[in-house]
């Protein structure tokens, strides 16, 4: 359900306003755990991405959707870890790989000036996906999330159709499925582009 | 280019040793003392032309190093070995895997003449374990069992450890690990 509102809104905001300006971004994120994720993995994630598009409707508020790829990674060191009258011995190597869906909403306090601050909120699904692998084996357990995520950011306008983006997200997964129960968060700094047009 | 991006994961073959034990929870090892175990081990199996099943051994440079440090571990944590017609409690049973096929639950016959065998626990299968496994299983005795059959009380694997480039060092430490792990074997 969460997955089809999102593409009937891709489609509204894509199709909806052609004349307005339209902000499309490119970031690399930096992801930092929290909650539920840092009992699994503790360690910044330099592997990440956002893909932004924004409708501007009104020069200070778009809308638009974002696509995100973080992916989180350790290994432990050697270690028996025991299930009831189980135990196995071995490194364990973990990854944990989010992908958020979101139709977002920014709100720009400063459209005219070459710094522009904005704040946002994305709503949307979110795959979250956890494998714990030990030898040739691998435990998965995975959950798409109902998802929030705001946002703060700035815009540095080049003045050349194109701006410096910098924010700071949270993207929260709720409790979801019967696997990866728990509500999956982290943060994450995102820097990039954003081309104007 | 996503993979090349993907978080790299083990490197090296002993970074995927890993040692699984379990046991079997009414069983009560601590009235036990004694143990019989083969000189022998056993890698493969094949059926001959009669359909009889043919067991294939480990060469003994390797088998040997292999039963001395099972017999220490469990000299170590007070287990007296004896011979199999002297009514061992208990037969602990050390196998390698060379391919992943079902032959492990017949060859403990062809040694012990029928009379001692096993079988496995419900919760673990033979598909778990992988081409160059090293399997011990402790069977108990099978006098109060109408087929004869003892249950296998303990199963300790150390998987991929016997592998093509071999190297004893890396055996011997998953079974040091698989008698560490499982502490209701020491009876001293």
């Amino acid at each position: 359900m969460t997955k089809k509102l999102f593409f009937i809104a891709l489609l509204l905001c894509t199709a909806g306003a052609l004349k307005a300006q339209k902000y499309t971004g490119i970031t690399y994120s930096i992801g930092f755990p929290s909650g539920d994720l840092t009992d699994f993995i503790d360690k910044t994630s330099f592997r990440g991405i956002n893909i932004d598009y924004k409708n501007l409707i009104q020069p200070n508020i778009g809308i638009g959707f974002s696509v995100g790829w973080n992916v989180f990674y350790t290994d432990m060191d050697e270690a028996t870890y025991t299930v009831d009258n189980i135990s196995i011995w071995g490194k364990q190597y973990r990854y944990a790989n989010y992908i958020p869906l979101f139709i977002n909403a920014n709100y720009y306090l400063k459209p005219d000036e070459s710094l522009n601050p904005f704040v946002g909120l994305g709503i949307g699904t979110m795959y979250s996906l956890r494998n714990t692998d030990m030898n040739l084996y691998t435990y998965k357990r995975d959950a798409w999330n109902f998802a929030l995520q705001p946002e703060v950011g700035l815009l540095f306008d080049t003045e050349n159709g194109m701006a410096l983006n910098v924010s700071a997200r949270y993207t929260y997964g709720f409790q979801a499925g019967s696997e990866l129960t728990e509500a999956q968060s982290y943060f994450s700094i995102n820097l990039g582009f954003v081309f104007m047009k | 280019m996503l993979a090349s991006c993907y978080p790299a994961g083990p490197e090296y073959v002993a970074d995927i040793d890993a040692v699984l034990t379990t046991f079997e929870k009414t069983y009560d090892f601590s009235t036990k003392s004694t143990y019989a175990m083969p000189d022998q081990i056993v890698v493969d199996a094949e059926k001959d032309l009669g359909g009889s099943w043919v067991p294939e051994y480990m060469n003994p440079i390797f088998a040997d190093p292999i039963l001395a440090q099972i017999e220490q571990n469990m000299t170590d944590n007070g287990w007296e070995r004896v011979d199999i017609d002297e009514d061992p409690d208990v037969v602990l049973t050390p196998a390698a895997i060379k391919s992943t096929t079902y032959f492990y639950s017949y060859w403990y016959d062809w040694w012990y003449g029928g009379y001692w065998g096993w079988y496995y626990p419900p919760y673990y299968t033979v598909s778990s374990y992988t081409t160059g496994s090293m399997i011990m299983v402790i069977s108990s005795s099978p006098e109060n069992s109408p087929i004869n059959q003892g249950q296998a009380v303990w199963i300790g694997v150390a998987n991929g450890l016997v592998t093509g480039s071999y190297d004893i060092n890396r055996v011997k430490k998953g079974i040091d690990q698989a008698f560490t792990q499982s502490p209701y074997l020491k009876l001293n």
